[in-house]
């Protein structure tokens, strides 16, 4: 097996960690992977939530995604292991997405008022926080209304940072399709919200 | 130009660059831009639900998803994939097919369709089977008993075939997309 540290260059602590704990799970050290999951949960967990609006879905295609990583350790060919999770979860979360289509449509069930997570760091002044909450939800219900595509592409785009040419790579469609999914998306968005806007402003 | 007739989309592409044209002359696309940036905004600011369970892999799980010998084999030709399988799937095709045209391609004489004396000739064929062979008893079916060269040609297309087979099922069988 190769030495996966003499194949990058691990300037960055946070990936030279994360090369170590890659390493170790190869060889076959499990609390090296947890040690990985419970660095990454919540942020893959916030990723997948955004593309599958229903919090138990999305918790099982995030449990598919570690799954699957520890499943395909042998696979990983060194770069950055944050990376490597994420689009094992972005997969895992449009498989969810087409698992739904096959099924009866159901919308996405609203997510209950106490499941909202502050990021670290965020303002602790009560009226603030409840803003914030409030467009948290009003953009969690809007984004479940747009299609699977369109949230995807938005979500991995406006969220995650990945550029038109990565995002088509990631969803097997062409360049246009991930413009035009954005664009559609972010207009249907802007009609789902018309009457809430005075929550955005200012 | 009135506001109904300009680009929606140009300006849904703007969001996060730079203001587009119709934008500063045109109120209602200023207010159309605004308030995607704003909700372009609100979702990057978003907070995300809170997981409803930790994802650590038990023991149990992990002996369960250790792949087993011949995935491990299988992933690791999926994974080789312009390496080493690549060209070894063509090259085996690539002499299959020759073999196969080169076997069951006709042969004439020398000069036989240049040769003026010749046309309208039956041209010859190769053949391997003697006529003094040709008894009832002792004929077997051409086609059950390939001769070696169109078996060898057949094995090699065959396995390039299946080398290019397990390349694309191997990812699905036990490498990651």
């Amino acid at each position: 097996m190769e030495d996966l540290r003499s194949t990058t260059v691990p300037d960055d602590p946070v990936q030279r960690r994360d090369l170590i704990l890659i390493e170790r799970a190869r060889s076959g050290d499990l609390d090296a992977f947890n040690d990985l999951v419970m660095l990454y949960q919540d942020s893959l967990f916030a990723l997948v939530v955004r593309m599958v609006p229903d919090r138990d879905q999305a918790a099982d295609a995030v449990q598919e995604a570690f799954f699957s990583a520890y499943r395909n350790l042998g696979s990983f060919r060194g770069g950055s292991v944050k990376s490597w999770l994420n689009r094992i979860c972005v997969n895992a979360a449009m498989d969810t997405q087409r698992a739904r289509k096959r099924r009866p449509v159901q919308p996405y069930p609203e997510l209950e008022d106490e499941s909202w997570q502050p990021k670290a760091g965020d303002e602790v002044d009560p009226e603030r926080i409840a803003v914030h909450a409030e467009r948290s939800r009003a953009i969690a219900a809007a984004l479940a209304r747009i299609t699977d595509d369109q949230r995807t592409a938005i979500v991995l785009y406006d969220v995650e940072g990945y550029d038109y040419g990565e995002i088509a790579d990631m969803t097997g469609v062409s360049l246009g399709t991930v413009k035009s999914r954005i664009h559609r998306g972010r207009l249907s968005l802007r009609d789902l919200l018309a009457d809430r806007m005075e929550l955005f402003r200012g | 130009m009135s506001h109904s007739r300009h680009d929606r989309f140009a300006i849904a592409d703007a969001v996060g660059g730079a203001v587009p044209a119709p934008v500063a002359s045109c109120p209602s696309c200023g207010a159309l831009f605004a308030d995607m940036q704003a909700i372009r905004a609100a979702i990057r600011g978003a907070w995300a639900p809170a997981r409803p369970r930790a994802f650590p892999l038990t023991p149990a799980d992990a002996a369960r998803l250790r792949p087993a010998r011949w995935r491990r084999l299988l992933g690791a030709i999926g994974t080789q994939r312009d390496g080493i399988t690549r060209p070894i799937a063509l090259a085996c095709t690539g002499l299959g097919l020759a073999g196969l045209v080169l076997t069951t391609m006709p042969v004439g004489p020398a000069g036989a369709t240049s040769d003026a004396t010749g046309e309208g000739q039956p041209r010859v064929f190769i053949t391997r089977e003697p006529a003094y062979a040709d008894t009832r008893a002792e004929r077997v079916p051409e086609a059950a008993v390939p001769d070696p060269l169109t078996g060898f040609s057949l094995g090699l297309l065959a396995g390039g075939g299946a080398v290019f087979a397990v390349r694309r099922i191997a990812p699905r069988l036990g490498g990651v997309r």
